[in-house]
């Protein structure tokens, strides 16, 4: 039996609620922060705390042999990667694996097969997982250009080493993926030291609907129903819903078999989630891609089942897996997360690091707020500008907007400039009120609206 | 562009030939706060250069301006010896030439020796063979010529 002792290797919310989740497991917690983080809440809220480099990431969070070498040196039995940082690095998930640490999360061969977005494409096709018209990887522009006209316009080049929107180029025509191209590829080599591009067919109007999966690892996959993130600022989602309101029965039951299917396919252990585009004009779906942790988006899916997925994967790490079955994961009622960002909206979301002379949030029924932060803390310049997340449920999604609505009204915040009024104005907009939402609604029609008026 | 430790050691020589009573320097992940006067010192230690140097950077003490702290580059394992069962690399009381070797700090296999950033006789060692060290934590202490 492994020692019941878990190193945090993260920050922020997500490091605070792995250590507050292992200690109501019996669990000792270890976080390994950098020098800007030494007297943060998680540093204080851990059972020890180490500090592991200077504040840059790529000296800390970031360098995989310091930070297993402070799990081995601190005596623990597995490594909490969360999300972002070392969470979906292979090569990292193998170090620890050559060590006898625990990951907790998928294994290093799951990550490594999921992570490569043309491998995953090809993981999908295998499943029978449906998929947008797309090309293999692309040796040069004459290439791109000749599976464009196969694909048909428009089409968005995507990197096949990674995700998040870097390399990324949506062009209409053939000058303009000519011309997209070289930066597109340039991009991806800048992100992922890898500059390998493809195609997909562009779906101006799409959804992102995700599917909440848990892996056992024998090829028993659970899934957490689905979730619509289709409110996005430059590929960054900044409202997650559960469940996907606007989707038929019979979708639904189609997006959850291919989740499960493409999962347990690779036997896949642990909190994962799968991507897909859905077109509402013709109900076709198209997926996307894997994501092989846990999501910063997790806590939607938790309000409407019910379950505990950080619970969950600690539990399987130390050798308890979940044992309840498909149909006992019911999903109740509508659960809304907005993501607070300390950035200023005013000066076109630049980020606005400082100390919080005021941390005022919400509270109540059906209000749940994530956050590391409160009056007094500093929020450095070295990270994700992310500081808290406010999730409201309710019996409906109409109660569910009227909740975020009145829970965002009396959110108060000093010291640092949030999108907290940015988030009012989206909440009570008639588009989101109403759900006529697509990927590309807050840059299309919500941020014009706001700077004309 | 990074702040290297000659960058480092060319501002503390600048600022003792100086007439400037503090600089406050925070630059590209590196944090240096002088002080002649012990004003504005609190922090006991400051933190220093980036642990990519192979060198650690040293800076006078709070209140004893003529000591040197050598700090560790990052988290790691402390040895005082090259191998196990040889000699320390020092022992306080020795006279240190700028860039000898002091002690190492391991990092999963990988050995990062700390240097001398300046000639002294050595104050203290202040962590043991196998401990394990965190970044800006303190090494040794040099009590610097001249």
């Amino acid at each position: 039996m492994a020692e019941r002792r878990l190193f945090v290797a993260n920050r922020g919310e997500i490091a605070l609620r792995a250590i507050a989740t292992a200690r109501a497991l019996g669990i000792e917690t270890v976080v390994g922060v950098s020098s800007a983080d030494r007297d943060s809440l998680w540093a204080r809220a851990a059972d020890r705390m180490v500090v592991l480099g200077p504040a840059p990431a790529a000296a800390s969070y970031l360098d995989q042999r310091l930070v297993l070498h402070a799990a081995v040196a601190t005596g623990c039995a597995a490594v909490y990667p969360g999300y972002g940082f070392l969470s979906e690095r292979a090569e990292f998930a193998a170090l620890c694996e050559a060590e006898g640490m625990i990951f907790v999360g998928p294994t290093s061969t799951q990550i490594a097969a999921v992570g490569d977005k043309l491998a995953a494409r090809d993981l999908a096709r295998r499943a029978g997982v449906p998929l947008t018209r797309g090309s293999a990887e692309l040796a040069d522009v004459d290439a791109a250009l000749a599976a464009a006209n196969d694909i048909g316009f428009p089409v968005l080049t995507k990197a096949s080493a990674g995700g998040g929107g870097r390399g990324m180029v949506i062009a209409e025509n053939a000058d303009a993926l000519a011309r997209a191209f070289g930066p597109a590829s340039a991009a991806a080599q800048a992100a992922f030291g890898d500059g390998r591009l493809f195609l997909e067919r562009y779906m101006p109007r799409a959804r992102h609907i995700e599917v909440q999966a848990f892996g056992l690892g024998d090829g028993r996959v659970l899934h957490l129903h689905e979730r619509d993130c289709s409110v996005q600022r430059r590929y960054q989602k900044m409202v997650e819903e559960a469940p996907a309101a606007i989707l038929p029965a019979e979708i639904r039951a189609q997006l959850h078999a291919a989740a499960v299917g493409l999962l347990g396919s690779i036997g896949y252990a642990s909190a994962g989630t799968v991507e897909f585009l859905y077109d509402e004009s013709d109900q076709s779906l198209a997926f996307l891609e894997v994501n092989a942790r846990i999501q910063v988006e997790h806590p939607v899916s938790e309000a409407v089942t019910g379950q505990d997925l950080v619970r969950w994967q600690l539990e399987q790490a130390f050798g308890s897996p979940p044992t309840l079955a498909q149909s006992a994961i019911g999903c109740d009622g509508h659960a809304i997360e907005v993501r607070i960002l300390a950035e200023d909206p005013a000066r076109d979301f630049a980020p606005s690091p400082g100390t919080i002379t005021r941390w005022a949030p919400p509270s109540g029924e059906g209000i749940r707020l994530d956050s590391a932060v409160a009056t007094g803390s500093r929020v450095p310049p070295f990270y994700d500008s992310m500081v808290a997340k406010l999730i409201v449920h309710a019996a409906t999604r109409d109660a569910a907007v009227a909740r975020l609505s009145a829970a965002l009204a009396r959110f108060e915040v000093d010291g640092i400039a949030t999108n907290i009024p940015f988030l009012r104005a989206l909440v009570s907009h008639p588009d989101f009120i109403a759900n006529r939402l697509h990927t590309r609604w807050l840059e299309q029609t919500l941020l014009p609206q706001r700077a004309a008026a | 562009m990074p702040i290297s430790l000659a960058d480092i050691e060319a501002l503390v020589a600048q600022f003792e030939k100086s007439d400037w009573r503090r600089i406050d320097l925070v630059a590209d992940g590196v944090e240096l706060r002088l002080s002649k006067d012990g004003s504005g010192t609190s922090t006991a230690f400051p933190t220093t250069v980036a642990p990519s140097a192979a060198v650690a950077a040293a800076l006078p003490l709070a209140g004893t301006p003529s000591g040197y702290v050598v700090t560790a580059p990052s988290l790691g394992t402390f040895y005082r010896a090259p191998r196990p069962g040889e000699p320390p690399f020092v022992v306080v009381g020795q006279r240190v030439a700028v860039g000898q070797d002091l002690c190492l700090v391991e990092v999963m296999k990988l050995f990062t020796t700390v240097h001398a950033p300046v000639a002294g006789v050595v104050l203290a060692v202040h962590a043991a063979d196998g401990d394990l060290v965190e970044y800006s934590q303190p090494l040794v202490s040099l009590d610097p010529d001249g």
